[in-house]
């Protein structure tokens, strides 16, 4: 990507796909009360129809590879009866798009496109009202194909959009009926259509972006070149809680290092070129105070448990219903496990890049960020510039799945960019993306559960313990002390505790206990949820197992909803699941290879139901995991595209595989140790299942998540696979061949 | 001395000193968007480029030994159109963040030469040196089989 990106550079390819920087600004920016931000009590701010019939539509919300750009296309297409290819997406851009909060948690398809339908219904009925004074017909009379609006099949009577307000704005005020960013709503006089109506809406409509991708010509933050542009590259403490004693200068000199920039702990070397910077960033010779702030991985859940919780932070109650402690003592049996789940690493292919052009007290900023908004808001915070003078630009970076390095690297560029005074590139380094990117918190549980005579569970205690969240945006060096703000883990501010609330247990108690954070955490993938559905998924197999109960069956009978029976029965029947109790019947055999199966549900999870059922090997000799097929039942809602799902749900369901057989970010008491590929490896082509996929569709519900719903459940359900293959339960990840090959042997 | 090396069949003079890995070269010298930084250790793919027909890890090779040879990034790897890996990657709806992608496609096209037509474990095989955080490992395999068989 050339400095040409500030001029305006619109690509379109087979679809709804736009890149355009440096395109005049909507012209609500004036009147917005969020300073620079497009006002969203205007229609203005959704859409824009131009004279040729291209509709423009704006979303404070930003794709990174998960269809999202087509998915919304498409639902405003159907809106307003226009063809997918008039649709163009603006996405992100702070001054040209309403505040919609962060692109996260899966909820861009539940959420982030809601306003734009209700825009976009909005607007036909606009249209058609102007249609209906132009003939001086009844709107009734109208009907509308392809944006063309024609009156009682009169072929003289028919007009485009594009000729009804082209160009023009609308100036209709819509009604903000729900405030806040993520959930901000919009209504109008109309109402959306009836889903059953949709025509584009349920087709698997390629994504416009790929064409652009296979020829390296779609806009990534690592790609932005600006004329006079400078590289950077940090220079981190070699432990966390290391400190700067002393900068001296390059140990041998780089030819084409411009500046050593130092404020407190942060250190950057700014260069002509990126391997210069890379090599005066090798060569600087910087001194650190040495730091052991750890605990060691081994000995991570033992400091959760004994932590004292910050003060902000007391135990929870995130969920209480009838009498646990009463109900558990009347119980016909009693079972208690404690699971583990490790810190894990975003693993981001690309490492974090951010590329900030700072001019006096004005900042353009590309940002490869999930939230436009915070990342804008902390800059100007650290600049100290109106918030209104930082225009931050997202550009798609590698595919990242929770909030994570980029908002350092975008940050520093932009700190760097003040400094040198031109525009900085910044990207880190794999060890320290690797070892400085905010990781997911580990989390211990402790669960206990009483039966009845029938094998019914009457009674369900969770505990968990994990570390508060850092959300902080500025790089981890650049925050004043005071300033290192905490954040509850997301899942104990949420009523239900999870997967623990798919199932109607009549005496239930869930608490999360906070630990002070050891290490920068924040969100990944199922922040929360993966850890209970591990946890809590597992445990139910555990009582079925022992109650001699099929663990389908087992499940269907604890009040799960409709939904959730129904993709739980959908599973069983793409993966002929056997009803019986596990272990498999096998498990006794002298055979190298054991095999078994498990199951999963995650029950409404931003909206979406999914059943995962795993199939795997273990070699009894070597302790190794394959999973060879991943069986996976979602309920989404209305499904919108269908072929973009299935990609999210293989991408999920990869993702999680990876995650459970190898994932583990590993420390000693100095250091993390885990630093690139081979110490944190991740699954390859070679051990990437199968994974057959089947899809409900509900078109009478809002579309659901779809990036997170099936990265919660592979854990559970690949743990209860190898129990029953071995009849052996390991209550830790991730199920290395080494952490199961000495469970078998102490068996 | 000048360092001279054939990118997507153009001859290019090169001013980085000899010791620049080729990927800073193609990146910040030839101003290419193709290969990409992802570990600088020859751990991933990201950055894979053609010496010839033969797939290399930019990173980690120096410039200067690759003077005088033909290097091929994603950007030239069509000649006019799409090259069937290309195509066949749009007709799977391969990518999702893309950030792997080039590097994939080169290795593919790579295989291909090697394997015209490879076996389902051929073509894992063949590409088990790339990563990919997406997950889009099932539509690379079957995206490999449908350019060879277009190739075929």
């Amino acid at each position: 990507m050339k400095a040409t990106m500030t001029r305006s550079s619109a690509l379109k390819a087979g679809g709804a796909l736009v890149v355009s920087f440096g395109i005049p600004l909507s012209p609500n920016v004036a009147e917005a009360s969020d300073p620079g931000r497009p006002d969203p009590a205007q229609l203005d701010s959704w859409l824009s129809i131009a004279r040729n019939g291209t509709v423009t539509a704006f979303t404070g919300r930003i794709d990174f590879g998960q269809r999202k750009r087509t998915a919304f296309a498409q639902i405003i297409a159907d809106e307003l009866d226009v063809p997918f290819n008039a649709v163009v997406m603006v996405m992100g851009d702070t001054a040209r798009t309403v505040e919609q909060g962060a692109s996260s948690a899966s909820d861009g398809i539940l959420y982030g496109v809601r306003p734009l339908r209700h825009a976009a219904a909005e607007a036909r009925r606009v249209l058609l009202n102007l249609a209906a004074k132009r003939f001086d017909v009844p709107v009734a009379q109208l009907t509308v194909t392809n944006g063309i609006v024609s009156a009682g099949g009169n072929p003289s009577k028919s007009v485009s959009y594009g000729e009804l307000i082209g160009n023009q704005r609308f100036n209709v005020i819509l009604k903000v009926t729900n405030e806040g960013a993520p959930f901000l709503d919009v209504a109008g006089q109309a109402q959306p259509k009836d889903p059953s109506l949709y025509k584009i809406v349920g087709k698997s409509i390629p994504a416009g972006e790929i064409p652009h991708i296979v020829t390296a010509t779609w806009p990534r933050v690592h790609n932005v070149r600006l004329p006079e542009m400078l590289h950077a590259r940090l220079v981190l403490p070699p432990n966390p809680g290391a400190h700067v004693t002393k900068v001296g200068g390059l140990r041998t000199p780089v030819s084409g290092v411009v500046r050593v920039v130092t404020k407190g702990d942060f250190v950057a070397v700014v260069a002509k070129t990126e391997w210069a910077a890379i090599r005066g960033a090798e060569n600087l010779d910087v001194t650190w105070t040495r730091a052991e702030t750890l605990p060691g991985d081994e000995g991570i859940f033992k400091y959760l448990r004994s932590a004292t919780a910050p003060a902000q932070f007391p135990q929870r109650v995130v969920k209480k219903t009838g009498d646990v402690d009463a109900a558990l003592k009347t119980a016909a049996k009693t079972f208690t496990a404690e699971y583990n789940y490790p810190s894990q690493n975003h693993g981001m292919i690309g490492p974090s890049c951010g590329v900030a052009d700072v001019r006096g007290n004005e900042a353009t900023v590309y940002a490869g960020t999930q939230d436009a908004a915070s990342t804008r808001s902390s800059i100007a915070k650290l600049l100290d510039v109106p918030e209104q003078n930082v225009r931050v630009l997202p550009v798609e970076p590698a595919g990242c799945y929770g909030r994570l390095g980029i908002d350092d690297a975008t940050v520093a560029a932009a700190y760097l960019s003040q400094q040198v005074r031109k525009p900085v590139r910044v990207q880190m380094m794999r060890g320290q993306e690797h070892t400085w990117e905010p990781l997911q918190p580990p989390s211990t549980f402790t669960l206990r559960a009483g039966v009845d005579a029938t094998g019914k569970v009457i009674a369900w205690d969770h505990q968990e313990w994990t570390w508060a969240w850092v959300t902080d945006e500025l790089p981890v060096m650049l925050i004043p002390k005071e300033r290192i703000a905490a954040q509850m883990p997301p899942l104990f501010r949420q009523p239900g505790g999870g997967e623990v609330s798919a199932y109607g247990f009549d005496n239930l108690r869930v608490l999360g206990n906070t630990a002070p954070p050891l290490l920068r955490g924040t969100a990944m993938r199922s922040p929360g949820r993966i850890q209970v559905n591990f946890a809590g998924e597992q445990f139910m197999d555990e009582i079925a197992a022992a109650t001699g109960q099929d663990a389908i069956a087992f499940r269907l009978r604890h009040g799960v909803d409709e939904r959730g029976a129904a993709v739980l029965k959908e599973v069983a029947k793409i993966s002929a699941w056997q009803s019986r109790p596990s272990p498999s019947p096998d498990v006794r055999s002298s055979a190298r290879i054991a095999r078994g199966r498990g199951v999963s549900l995650v029950a409404s999870q931003r909206s979406t139901y999914v059943a995962t059922v795993a199939e795997v090997e273990v070699d009894r000799r070597t302790g190794n995991v394959r999973v060879t097929r991943m069986f996976v039942a979602v309920d989404p809602g209305l499904i919108v595209n269908p072929d973009g799902i299935k990609a999210q749900i293989e991408g999920a369901t990869i993702y999680a595989v990876s995650r459970t057989l190898k994932e583990e970010v590993k420390f000693d008491r100095a250091k993390l140790s885990t630093a690139d590929w081979l110490t944190y490896p991740i699954l390859r082509f070679t051990e990437v299942p199968d994974i057959v996929i089947s899809l409900i569709n509900r078109p009478d519900l809002p579309p659901g998540g779809i990036g997170e719903p099936p990265n919660t459940t592979p854990p559970a359900a690949i743990g209860n696979a190898v129990y029953d293959a071995v009849g052996i339960r390991l209550r830790d990840l991730p199920l290395t061949a080494a952490r199961v090959k000495a469970a078998i042997q102490t068996a | 001395m000048s360092i001279t090396i054939t990118v997507n069949k153009k001859q290019r003079t090169i001013e980085s000193s000899p010791d620049t890995p080729l990927l800073y070269v193609l990146r910040d010298e030839l101003g290419l968007d193709g290969p990409l930084f992802g570990c600088g250790l020859s751990q991933c793919g990201a950055c894979a480029v053609l010496l010839g027909k033969k797939e290399i890890r930019s990173c980690v090779t120096p410039v200067a030994s690759v003077a005088n040879l033909e290097i091929t990034t994603v950007e030239g790897l069509g000649t006019g159109k799409l090259h069937p890996v290309q195509q066949a990657w749009i007709d799977e709806q391969v990518p999702q963040c893309g950030y792997c992608q080039s590097g994939m496609l080169i290795a593919a096209a790579s295989l291909l030469e090697r394997v015209p037509h490879p076996t389902e474990a051929q073509i894992k095989q063949g590409m088990n040196g790339h990563l990919c955080r997406c997950g889009t490992q099932p539509r690379i395999v079957k995206a490999v089989a449908r350019a060879a068989r277009s190739m075929a």
